[in-house]
This record gives structure tokens, sequence and C-alpha cells, in this order.
């Protein structure tokens, strides 16, 4: 059975995360859709890497039911797991 | 301190119009990433997990106050209200935006300051003793040979594509506070036969992957000819640096595979040579060492009643005087160390309002100066002692009391996973865990100087290598873990740690280290710090404590 994968990046004016929607990029992982099919995977990692306008340093992250696997991929979807200093 | 002249000027403020041209020419479109990314890296802008970071050089780890407020603005206009010290004794801002960047960098040269040298192949920002020109023991102030080798290394063209990137420190004092066995070159201050002050120079030092002590390769360099040396160095290093493996690539990697003899004699040959023609304008020596020229202190008696009535009336106050403060070279004065590690908070951090409280602070008890230590702590650096009360009750009020320099919850953490692309685990969780369960200030007094020292990955910019008692984190299929190294030191007889047990779940460590901690009170003699005991009882008895934690 394929992988499931999510579209990440970071956009290029803000830096910010986002996710492949299917028709542009969100800053709210729950509108990322999931990619099954390897080479649909593909496609849109080459697409995104042509993206150069909008977004740098896209990759594909595993993800299952809940989410991201790695927990790397949770902290950069959620943000830092510690209480910023200026409460930020 | 030093100030720029009009080319320091010049140059900075072309800088900036340069970066901000290729901004608005990445952002058009007319630069892809790949052309942009080696570009911004030139002018300290990462990208990290979140967002993009940006390192600002402080040169030497000195600032005035009002460098400090435009931090402090920066952070406020630009980012998210705070900034992260770090252990290079810079300040980094971990949510700027590609297109405020140019700004930024242009607010920054407003009062001297840019992000160059803080990132790629280059010889990187010079750290230096946070408590140069001030420690009672030091020789001379080293700060004038490190703004020499900022100005002599900034856009040398032999020095702009390294094999890799190079980090020199310097301290002018016998006592080590600058960590200079682990870097490239490390620059220690010590005096010739005749008493003439100058350079001994080790080379080959550095963390990392493979953490290596410096050598020593001359005891003596006088001052006049210490850059005639150092170039020495790096045309050696730029000759035979490995530029096929970038693990290979630092050159503690060279002085090790060509051995301490041959890299030395190359060094030597390379001297001669250049000794007669790399020498700097003695005019140019004198206005750089005027920069540097003592404020004009008070003749003050060394004891002081204001300051002993306080100590003896406020137990808090006591305490804090008791920690955080070092002797000064003038009577009547001391440096302060101001703690940016509350308990339980992240280290090296400080919101807007905690950095303009630090330059109030500068300018009210003192001559408008602060410092960055590489412990992401701050320094005052020239305070009166009769107002030493008056300066703790406006930390007091800014949160920035914490009475712990050197002690067990003074903990260096880098940001570890929660903001570096690098990392493997978190290093702040872990810090803040350590510091709570050592919060009591009475334990830590009793327990007495302890390092500990974080690292979220193998690049070691946590320091662990060097850690009384270091934590390294590490991921293993897709769980984090941390390792224990024991015996580290940045200073005096440098070492580097000894790994110790098993890996230990994130949960584990303020445990395993409670057990570290508790084995050393039972066992040590009258008046031993940790890392004496430590060396006397051996690596072994040490790391049995550990085999019973998870137990």
């Amino acid at each position: 059975m394929s992988k499931k994968m999510i579209l990440t990046a970071n956009g290029l004016r803000s830096g910010a995360v986002v996710f492949w929607t299917g028709s542009d990029w969100s800053v709210s992982v729950a509108e990322a859709i999931t990619l099954d099919d390897p080479t649909e995977q593909k496609s849109a990692l080459a697409a995104a890497e042509a993206d150069t306008g909008r977004v740098v340093d896209a990759y594909l992250a595993l993800v299952d039911q809940t989410g991201p696997t790695r927990l790397r991929e949770r902290i950069r979807t959620s943000g830092p797991t510690i209480t910023l200093p200026s409460g930020a | 301190m030093y100030r720029y002249d009009d080319f320091d000027d010049r140059f900075v403020r072309a800088r900036v119009a340069e970066f901000r041209g290729q901004v608005e020419r990445r952002l058009s479109g007319e630069l892809t990433e790949a052309e942009f990314k080696p570009l911004r890296l030139m002018n300290g802008l990462y990208l990290q997990l979140h967002a993009y970071m940006l390192r600002v050089a402080i040169p030497y780890g000195t600032l005035s106050a009002v460098q400090m407020r435009i931090l402090a603005e920066i952070a406020e206009r630009w980012d998210r209200g705070y900034g992260h010290f770090t252990t290079r004794q810079n300040i980094q801002f971990n949510w700027p935006k590609l297109e405020d960047v140019p700004d930024i960098l242009e607010r920054l040269a407003d009062v001297e300051m840019h992000a160059i040298q803080t990132s790629g192949n280059c010889i990187r920002n010079v750290t230096a003793d946070a408590f140069a020109g001030v420690a009672a023991d030091e020789i001379e102030d080293p700060r004038p040979t490190a703004e020499l080798m900022r100005q002599w290394s900034t856009r040398h063209p032999e020095f702009s594509f390294l094999p890799r990137k190079f980090k020199i420190a310097i301290t002018g004092s016998p006592n080590d506070r600058a960590a200079t066995k682990v870097h490239d070159i490390g620059l220690r201050m010590v005096r010739n036969d005749t008493g003439e002050p100058g350079y001994e120079v080790a080379v080959g030092g550095g963390q990392g992957r493979t953490p290596m002590i410096a050598s020593v390769v001359r005891d003596f360099v006088p001052k006049d000819e210490l850059l005639a040396y150092l170039e020495a160095i790096m045309r050696v290093y730029n000759l035979h640096g490995r530029r096929d493996n970038k693990f290979k690539a630092r050159i503690k990697i060279l002085v090790h595979e060509l051995g301490l003899k041959a890299f030395s004699e190359q060094v030597e040959a390379a001297y001669e040579e250049l000794r007669g023609r790399v020498r700097v304008d003695p005019e140019l020596v004198r206005t750089i060492e005027a920069a540097f020229a003592p404020p004009a202190y008070d003749h003050l008696p060394e004891a002081s009643p204001t300051f002993g009535r306080a100590y003896e009336a406020i137990p808090e106050f006591a305490r804090w005087a008791d920690t955080n403060l070092l002797q000064h070279k003038a009577s009547g004065y001391v440096a302060v160390t101001v703690s940016l590690k509350p308990i339980g908070g992240i280290p090296g951090d400080a919101t807007s309002e905690q950095m303009r409280a630090l330059a109030d602070a500068a300018d009210r008890f003192g001559f408008g100066e602060l410092r960055v230590t590489h412990e992401q702590n701050i320094v005052l650096p020239d305070v009166r002692t009769d107002q030493l009360l008056a300066l703790w009750r406006h930390l007091v009020a800014h949160g920035l009391d914490t009475a712990n320099r050197g002690l067990v919850t003074d903990i260096i953490a880098c940001p570890g996973m929660d903001y570096c692309s690098l990392a493997t685990a978190r290093s702040i969780p872990v810090a803040q865990a350590i510091s709570e369960r050592f919060g009591d200030p009475d334990r830590q007094q009793a327990i007495g100087p302890l390092a500990i020292k974080i690292s979220g990955c193998i690049n070691a910019c946590g320091h662990h290598h060097v850690g009384h008692i270091g934590v390294l984190g590490l991921e293993k299929n897709g769980e984090e873990y941390y390792q224990l190294t024991l015996g580290g030191a940045p200073e005096g007889e440098a070492a580097l740690g000894k790994r110790a047990g098993p890996g230990l779940a994130a949960a584990e460590v303020p445990v395993a280290i409670e057990r570290l901690v508790d084995h050393y009170l039972a066992a040590r003699a009258d008046g031993e710090t940790f890392l004496q005991t430590y060396r006397r009882l051996g690596h072994e008895t040490f790391k049995e404590v550990l085999h019973a934690v998870g137990d």
C-alpha cells in the first residue's frame, strides 16, 4: 500500500509553513490534501519546486489519520512546543 | 566602544542597498532560490523550521545601550517581541518576513550593526571574553585586537570562500572565559619573558560531530605580528583544507591529519614570508585602542557601606550578589551578570521590554555598555558597588534578577527542534524541566558551580561537549532521545565530555542529572566542585549511577 503524503513548503515572502490544498497554498494543515499515489506525489512535488515565486523548500511529509507522523513535522505544523517569551 | 568610521558606514549601508536589490529581484522572480540562497546567507538570513531567522552580529559580544534599544525595536516592529541571544554572542530573530529584512538591516545600520559574517564559509563574528576590559584578572583588553580582526577579515578576498566556516575566540585573561580551546583559532593573551603582552595561538579546536581541543601552535606572537601569523594559518588552511567533504573541511581535521608538527612548520614558513608584509598602520591601531580606553571611573573605596547594609538586610539581594558579580579592575566597581535563565524559562531569550530594561540599566548604572556572554547571559560591565541595590531592584521589576550565574540552572541550550531545521530533538523543554527540578535557590547554592549544556543535534550549538554535564538530543525511529556526556569543560584544563549511560527519554533527563548531582554531593570533599569530584573519582563511578535511571 502506498504511503500517504502531504505537500508542504515555506512561503517565499513570509517564510511561514504552508500546505498544498490541491489548488493553492494554505497556512492551515487542515486544508492540505492527502496524496496517496506515488505518481501524483511526484508530480505535485515537481510542480511545487517549480513554483519558486511563491514557495521555497517544498517536500512531501508522511501523514496518518492524525496528521504528520514525524515529530519534526508535527512541530513544524503546530509551531514551537514551548510558550514563547512574549506570549506571541 | 569602537565607533564606525566613514568607511565602515559606507560599506554596511552599501551592503544593505545591495541586499535590498537582491530581495527585490528574488521576489520579482529575476533570481531563483538557488541563486538567492547564498546571497541571503551572506546577510545572516536563514530559513528555519517555521520561518526565516535573522542572525545579527554582535562583534566580540559588546553592544551599546542605543544598539540594545534598536534590537528591542526590531523585535517589536518586525518580529514577535523577543530575541534569542546565542552561544556565539549574537542575537537571532526567529520570525522576520523576507520582504522586511532590508528594512531591518537598514535600521541596524543606523546603529552600526549588521548581519554579515554570521553565516557561510567565512571568518565568523569574532567572540571574546564577555568581561574584556573590566575583569580584574586580565592582562589587557583583547577587544582592540578583536576589532582589528573584524576589519581584517570582513570581505577579505582570501577568506570569503574558505573550505568551511571559521571561528576565532579571544581572551585577554589567563582564566579563559571565552572557550578559546574549542574554536578554530583560540587566542589567549600572555606575556613573554620580557613582560611584553602578546598571544598564545591555539588551532584546531571545535565541537560538532568531531569534537577536538585546540593545540597550541605558537606560545607567543607579538601583538603587532598577530595578523601576519593568522594570515599564515588561513593560507595553509585555504591551500590544504578539505573542500571535497563537508564533514572533514574544518581546520581541526587538517591539523589532525597533517599532524601538529607538519601543520606548524607550514604555518611558520608562511609566517616568515608574511610577517614583514602584513603590517597594520600604527595610527589605525592607536585609533582602535583609544576607542576601548577605560571610561572615566570615579575613585571609590573598595567597600561600600550602602552595599554592606543591603547585603545584611535583604537575603535575596545577598544571594544575587554572591552569585552574579565578578571582580572589577577598578576599585568600587563590579561586573554584573544579568541572567537570561529564569527558572523554567527559555535560555537566552529576552523580550523587547527586557532589552529596553537592560539598556536603561546600562545607562543608569554604567557607561551605556553591555556584553553578551557565550553562556547566553548579559553583562553590565561597570556597576558601582554602592548602586548594586538600586540595580537589583530595577532587575527585579523586569524579571531579570535570577541568581544563578554558573549554577545548575544557568543552562546553555540551543533552539533545538522547536525552531531549528537541523535539529534532531528539542533542547528548550529539556532545559526548562531541569531548571524547574533544580529551581530551589538554596539547593542550587549547595550544589555549587555546575555547567549543563544542551544541544538538539550533533552540530553542538549548545556546547554539550564542554558541559560538566552535556546533553545531546538525537532521534531514533521518530522518537527523541538524549545522550549524556560527563566531564567536559571549556575553561582551564579544557576537556571534552565522555559519553555516559544509555540513551534517555526526555522525561528521564532531569532524573538522571539529579542522580549524578546526588552522587557528587555524597562523595565530594570539602569545597570540591562537581567537575573536581568527577575528575577525582573518575568517569566510571558517575556512569554507573546512570544505569539505574529508568529502573
